[in-house]
């Protein structure tokens, strides 16, 4: 499979759900659950996956993610979400 | 003090409208009379939560012969557990299953026998097949995840390829293709059901061609068949590191065949809490750890990886449950296992299916095992 597209919409797949829901979490770590398991992640892992609500594009969350990372290099943040999606896509925890 | 268990199995019933000639329950059932009520199920769920179990599994048995079973979907939702049900799907009409969604059901796991009616119907002594395909069609109405479960053995492994473009024609989130286990009634019906080293080689390629190809789309995840496997299987996780499994009645399990195990008491959530069930009794204790290693567990290197393999399957095939995994090449009754090999590999060939008009005529007429029901 590939990275998602720009005008894509990533989302949690069918049957995966955050543990908790945002309001009572802190910070820190955040679980998925999904069918026979679950991850925990957290820091920017955890905010990319946060953003992926099933309204907004790809290219979208790469803009919000841009402006609250302040990375230096050009087009890092867009790579490193793509990879990071990409993963739970492979693994059936995200959909796009 | 041992760490939190993650997810409770919860073996709601024994009853069952399947036979399958590989169930993993014990020989020996729970009657419907003995099963524990709807409100300790509902208390269990609660203190499940509480101790930081993130999934529940309601097996069984057949889950839905259970009339409260929405009920239990509802509690162990609102006790924040992701609810999994595992079923043959025979008792689930189209609105029971908006009900179970309706009350918090996160994804069901749907069993087949087979690609084809009739190997499958013979397989499970019931005319089960046809109503699960039509099942597939209701559960793609609901925004649930859907595995499909196929258990694949000496009978059916000659066309895997055929079952999995059937999976795959279902549309599951996940398929799951199991070899059969070695417990309760398959451990009966073994010779007919353990397959031969070529099927058992290109099951494994075929698997991971399957893989490959569905990447993305849908996800395998396949169960090895430890009598032809190097080390043996890190079985449950560990004893009493990772899973709970509370039965019919109430009893608090380390895994689903443990109550072969002589000298082994199980106690019971009607008497006890789970947290003490896990920390405390003494079953949850017997093999949890190292300290009951005989060598050459002991002193291996990959004694903290498989744990020894599984307890039950030592005592069922060593008599002894405190003995190396005779899976594992290291251990010295590993003859066992290479026996069984050897008659699997002898040349016998592998059984024609016997048409299903009835339980009793398929039962009559099949040299199967045929699981039956608690009285």
């Amino acid at each position: 499979m590939s990275v998602p597209a720009d005008q894509s919409v990533p989302t949690l797949a069918t049957g995966c759900r955050w543990a908790t829901p945002e309001a009572d979490d802190d910070q820190g770590e955040r679980t998925v659950l999904f069918p026979e398991g679950a991850i925990k992640v957290q820091g920017p892992g955890r905010r990319i996956l946060e953003e992926c609500d099933g309204k907004r594009t790809f290219l979208e969350i790469v803009s919000t993610l841009e402006r609250q990372y302040n990375v230096a290099e050009a087009g890092r943040i867009r790579v490193d979400a793509a990879n990071f999606l990409e993963q739970l896509h492979d693994k059936r925890i995200v959909d796009y | 003090m041992a760490s939190n268990p993650l997810a409770l199995i919860a073996e709601i019933t024994h009853r069952c409208p399947l036979h399958c000639v590989y169930c993993s329950n014990p020989l020996q059932m729970t009657q419907a009379q003995a099963e524990i009520a709807t409100e300790d199920w509902l208390r269990v769920f609660g203190e499940a939560a509480k101790l930081g179990m993130l999934h529940v599994h309601l097996t069984g048995g057949e889950p839905l012969a259970r009339q409260d079973l929405t009920q239990l979907i509802a509690g162990a939702h609102l006790a924040r557990l992701y609810t999994n049900l595992i079923t043959s799907g025979l008792g689930l009409t189209r609105e029971r299953l908006r009900e179970l969604v309706g009350a918090g059901l996160d994804h069901i796991q749907l069993s087949f026998q087979d690609s084809r009616e009739a190997p499958a119907n013979w397989i499970a002594g019931a005319r089960a097949h046809a109503h699960k395909i039509e099942l597939t069609r209701w559960i793609r109405e609901h925004r649930i995840a859907f595995t499909a479960n196929l258990v694949v053995h000496r009978q059916n492994l000659d066309h895997l390829e055929e079952m999995i473009s059937f999976i795959e024609s279902l549309a599951p989130d996940r398929m799951e293709i199991a070899h059969a286990q070695y417990y309760g009634w398959a451990l009966e019906n073994r010779a007919a059901l353990i397959p031969t080293r070529e099927q058992l080689d290109r099951a494994v390629a075929v698997v991971a061609a399957a893989g490959e190809r569905l990447k993305g789309k849908i996800r395998i995840d396949a169960v090895v068949a430890d009598y032809y496997a190097r080390y043996p299987k890190a079985c449950m996780g560990g004893w009493g590191q990772r899973l709970m499994l509370i039965d019919p009645k109430g009893r608090a399990l380390p895994c689903h065949a443990a109550g072969v195990i002589p000298g082994l008491e199980f106690d019971s959530v009607r008497e006890h809490s789970l947290e003490w069930l896990w920390q405390e009794s003494a079953a949850f204790q017997k093999f949890r750890g190292e300290a009951w290693m005989p060598e050459p567990c002991r002193s291996c290197d990959r004694r903290a990886e498989d744990f020894g393999g599984c307890r039950c399957q030592a005592f069922l095939l060593t008599g002894d449950a405190a003995a190396t995994d005779p899976a594992c090449s290291l251990s010295p009754q590993h003859y066992v296992m290479e026996e069984a090999l050897r008659v699997a590999n002898s040349g016998q060939p592998v059984s024609q299916p016997v048409a299903f008009e009835s339980f009793a005529q398929v039962q009559r007429e099949s040299e199967w095992k045929y699981r039956v029901n608690p009285e």
